[in-house]
């Protein structure tokens, strides 16, 4: 049995709602529209004082802005994107997810030159849903391996192919 | 915030997990295997070093795998720490850490030269305790360019 | 009761493969170790050696191979037939006996990982008896050489050669770690029994046996032929490996086959070269080296890449032009660096055997006659200080062995050339074009320091040729030095001298 400590800001709505979401549908909802490549439908369950850590691209105590960034970014990036959950892990109000990212680079990303190179990185996200929001989100990538896989020679000359 | 009470499942894996990095701190790999299962697996995500035709991966099990990396990453950064920040555990026996893990580097590591270098680098552990409360699966994921960086080693590969 | 036939109990031997229950098959062969890589895990049940052995035949045969050379050995110990052998052949010895004692006990742990990682039960029941070959091999190779310590120090070396950081062990463990300790057991097969031991170590193996009867060296020779008969067999575990592995992945088999190849074609003309044509007496030479090399070792190397259906690798044409090369340069300096080897380096270019190594290799006195000549007028003006290294070559990157091969430029002018790679900030110098491209393809060697780089960063103290020598474990009495100088300067004397050292140390005389 959860109990869910209410938001002020929360609507009556909303506060329905999350009698039946769990931790885990929240970030279900979340990866849902990000699969589809509907940032703005993938915000919407996350807080607006989300605390994020993008740990490969050094963001640290970003926001939310930083988070659709970097969402947008990944979307326009690789037009034929596919994202596929591995595992998903419920503990309590934390949520990690195993993902693969799939997609063949379009344009520029990340300061990488496009080469049109496929991407096929494994990625964990590690959420925190507080009230059916998304509240923080941790995420580990090897930039590395996202270097290699799009011809990056060196890791202080990314720009240089 | 969620307040359920933790199963005594949870509570013994999250026990068992944070035996687990207590070993780790004190470079004790022994104890770290026995903490895991004979058949345990292992796989670090981003472990890969590409030869012409080989790829050698993180990837296999605790005893054979994951034994040799522990043990060479000691080797290598002699004061080599892991500060765990979280430990998230579920009835299933699902464990998830964060924690930092960084060190001075004494000896080549995978294609970095010694430079005397530290690193500290976030860390993910995904972990899985079974019912006897053994370690069935270690995978790990964090940000090898990072580290290598922080080393000096500003190759790819 | 009648014992049953060898056909009707051998596969229960051989087939050792079971189901296991309590871990599964990662836990037993893991990637790292067993590297089935590309190849189905299935694909191995059909691996199978060309001729079967038993284990009491195995014993019968070696003990009989065991009792016949040491029988050999304690009725020549008897004789002086070690009084009459050539100083020449004598460091052809020596040069074994340091650079092979230990590749024989690494080559003991390559098998054992096969015979603990191999995929196949009867690999794993071959590779066994190629342990115990192996170890055999250690020790009858370090006892042979053993016997000499007290009549010549430098046989010491036997032993001692692969624990100390000389300048030709530090490569060849590089060599042979990267062939037997390190890698998986597909590739080891690929490495170690197809292209080493199938091609390279006949090479040695035949050649020298065939050089220590002329030489008179029966003990020798008969030691030789007793390993060369165990590698016949042992060495198959590369045949059935290869087939497989050519079948699933014949990109990885090509490389692999192909990087081995080259790494043994660089020390067997540091080892092999010097000894063929020049420490042995010209009345004793059958071939050339170049020609050895292409009997033994192009023609069956050929044949086998086209019997597998490979291709030529890409190096070939710079591996064919270094048959005239890379061997001459290397004795130049092996004979140059003297004081850093454990044997005697005849130089060996009196008028006849120049004579003899322009006939076999056309372009030797362009590229090295005019050097061989500084060196031969400085000994004759009584200048040997001349002649002795006071700095260090430099070392290439992959094998180790001093970048110093000349190749013709476009002018017909004959250079030493460098090739050069930049990496993580550091400039790597290499011999030879393949050198480079197989270090930076694999990155294998990248944390491999040579003695140079050991003493470009201060690891050898005091930084002159005293530290230097000391770091590498020589001590005066096994040090290196030509053992007849007049032997190969007789010819010249009194020839009008243009050596630079000889005319500056005459006018600083007078």
């Amino acid at each position: 049995m959860k109990l869910f400590r209410r938001n002020h800001h929360q609507t009556e709505s909303q506060e329905r709602n999350e009698v039946d979401m769990t931790p885990e549908k929240t970030v279900q909802a979340f990866l849902t529209a990000f699969r589809l490549g509907d940032v703005e439908s993938a915000m919407s369950v996350v807080d607006s004082a989300v605390d994020v850590d993008v740990f490969p691209i050094d963001l640290r105590a970003g926001g939310f802005d930083d988070l659709r960034g970097l969402l947008s970014e990944i979307v326009a990036a690789f037009p034929d994107l596919r994202l596929t959950v591995l595992n998903v892990i419920p503990a309590d109000a934390v949520v990690t997810v195993e993902l693969k990212v799939e997609g063949t680079q379009a344009r520029d990303y990340l300061g990488v030159v496009n080469q049109k190179k496929h991407l096929d990185l494994d990625e964990a996200w590690r959420f925190t849903v507080v009230g059916g929001r998304i509240t923080a989100v941790d995420v580990y990538w090897c930039q590395g391996q996202l270097y290699r896989r799009l011809a990056v020679k060196r890791v202080d000359q990314i720009a240089i192919v | 915030m969620t307040t359920t009470e933790p199963t005594s499942r949870s509570r013994t894996a999250a026990q068992v997990v944070s035996d687990f990095f207590d070993a780790y701190r004190n470079h004790d790999v022994e104890a770290m295997v026995d903490k895991c299962t004979d058949n345990a697996d292992f796989s670090y995500v981003p472990f890969e070093m590409w030869g012409k035709q080989r790829v050698l991966r993180g990837d296999g099990k605790v005893q054979t795998i994951g034994k040799v990396i522990w043990t060479g990453l000691i080797n290598s950064f002699p004061d080599l720490f892991n500060e765990v920040h979280t430990i998230d555990a579920n009835e299933h026996g699902d464990v998830v850490v964060t924690c930092d893990i960084g060190g001075t580097q004494q000896i080549a590591w995978a294609l970095a030269a010694p430079q005397g270098k530290k690193f500290c680098e976030p860390h993910l552990f995904i972990f899985h305790v079974d019912e006897t409360g053994l370690i069935d699966k270690v995978k790990a994921y964090w940000n090898n360019a990072g580290i290598n960086t922080q080393l000096g080693h500003l190759e790819v590969d | 009761m009648s014992l049953l036939k060898r056909e009707e109990w051998q596969h229960f031997v051989r087939e050792v493969d079971w189901t296991y229950s309590y871990v599964d098959d990662e836990a037993v062969f893991p990637e790292w170790h067993s590297g089935t890589g590309k190849v189905p895990r299935e694909a191995w049940l059909k691996w199978e050696e060309d001729y079967k052995v038993t284990y009491p035949e195995y014993v019968a045969t070696q003990r009989d191979k065991e009792s016949a050379a040491y029988a050999v050995k304690a009725a020549l110990q008897r004789s002086s037939a070690f009084e009459t052998l050539d100083e020449g052949w004598k460091s052809s010895t020596k040069m074994h006996f340091g650079g092979v004692a230990l590749v024989e006990y690494a080559a003991v742990l390559g098998e054992l990982k096969m015979a603990r990682f191999g995929l196949n039960g009867a690999w794993r029941n071959m590779a066994a008896f190629g342990v115990l070959d192996e170890l055999r091999h250690a020790q009858i190779t370090t006892f042979f050489g053993h016997e000499f310590i007290s009549k010549d120090p430098q046989y010491d070396w036997t032993q001692k050669t692969f624990h100390t950081n000389d300048w030709v062990p530090i490569s060849l463990r590089n060599l042979f770690d990267g062939m037997m300790i390190a890698p998986n057991v597909v590739d080891l097969a690929i490495e170690l029994p197809f292209t080493f031991e199938t091609g390279f170590t006949n090479l040695q193996f035949v050649a020298l046996s065939a050089d220590a009867l002329q030489s008179g060296d029966v003990n020798f020779a008969n030691m030789i032929s007793s390993i060369q008969t165990d590698e016949a067999r042992h060495s198959q575990q590369g045949g059935p490996t290869m087939e497989i592995l050519v079948e699933h992945d014949p990109v990885r088999a090509q490389w692999v086959i192909e990087k081995s190849f080259w790494g043994s074609a660089r020390a067997f003309a540091a080892l092999t070269g010097p000894a063929m044509d020049y420490y042995t007496p010209l009345e004793h030479r059958k071939q050339s080296y170049r020609e050895f090399m292409e009997e033994w070792i192009v023609d069956q190397y050929i044949r086998t890449i086209e019997d597998y259906g490979l291709k030529k690798p890409w190096f070939w044409d710079e591996f064919m032009r270094g048959l005239d090369t890379w061997h001459h340069a290397l004795h130049m300096g092996l004979w140059y660096w003297r004081p850093t080897i454990w044997w005697r380096p005849k130089a060996g270019v009196s008028k006849d055997e120049r004579e003899w190594l322009q006939e076999k290799y056309p372009n030797w006195e362009k590229v090295y006659g005019d050097k061989w000549d500084v060196i031969i007028d400085n000994i004759n003006a009584n200048n040997v200080e001349a002649t002795l290294p006071e700095t260090l070559p430099w070392l290439c990157s992959m094998c180790h062995l001093p970048a110093c091969n000349a190749t013709q430029s476009r002018d017909g002018t004959w250079r030493v050339r460098d090739w050069p790679l930049n990496y993580d900030g550091k400039t790597y110098h290499f011999c030879t074009n393949a050198c480079r491209q197989i270090w930076w393809k694999d990155r294998d060697n990248v944390n491999h320091e040579t003695v140079i780089d050991r003493f470009l960063a201060g690891q050898i103290q005091p930084m002159d040729v005293g530290g230097i020598l000391g770091y590498m474990g020589l001590t005066p009495d096994v040090m290196g030095d030509d053992p007849d100088y007049a032997a190969w300067t007789r010819d010249y004397v009194g020839r009008p001298a243009t050596g630079l050292a000889l005319t500056s140390a005459k006018s600083e005389e007078s």
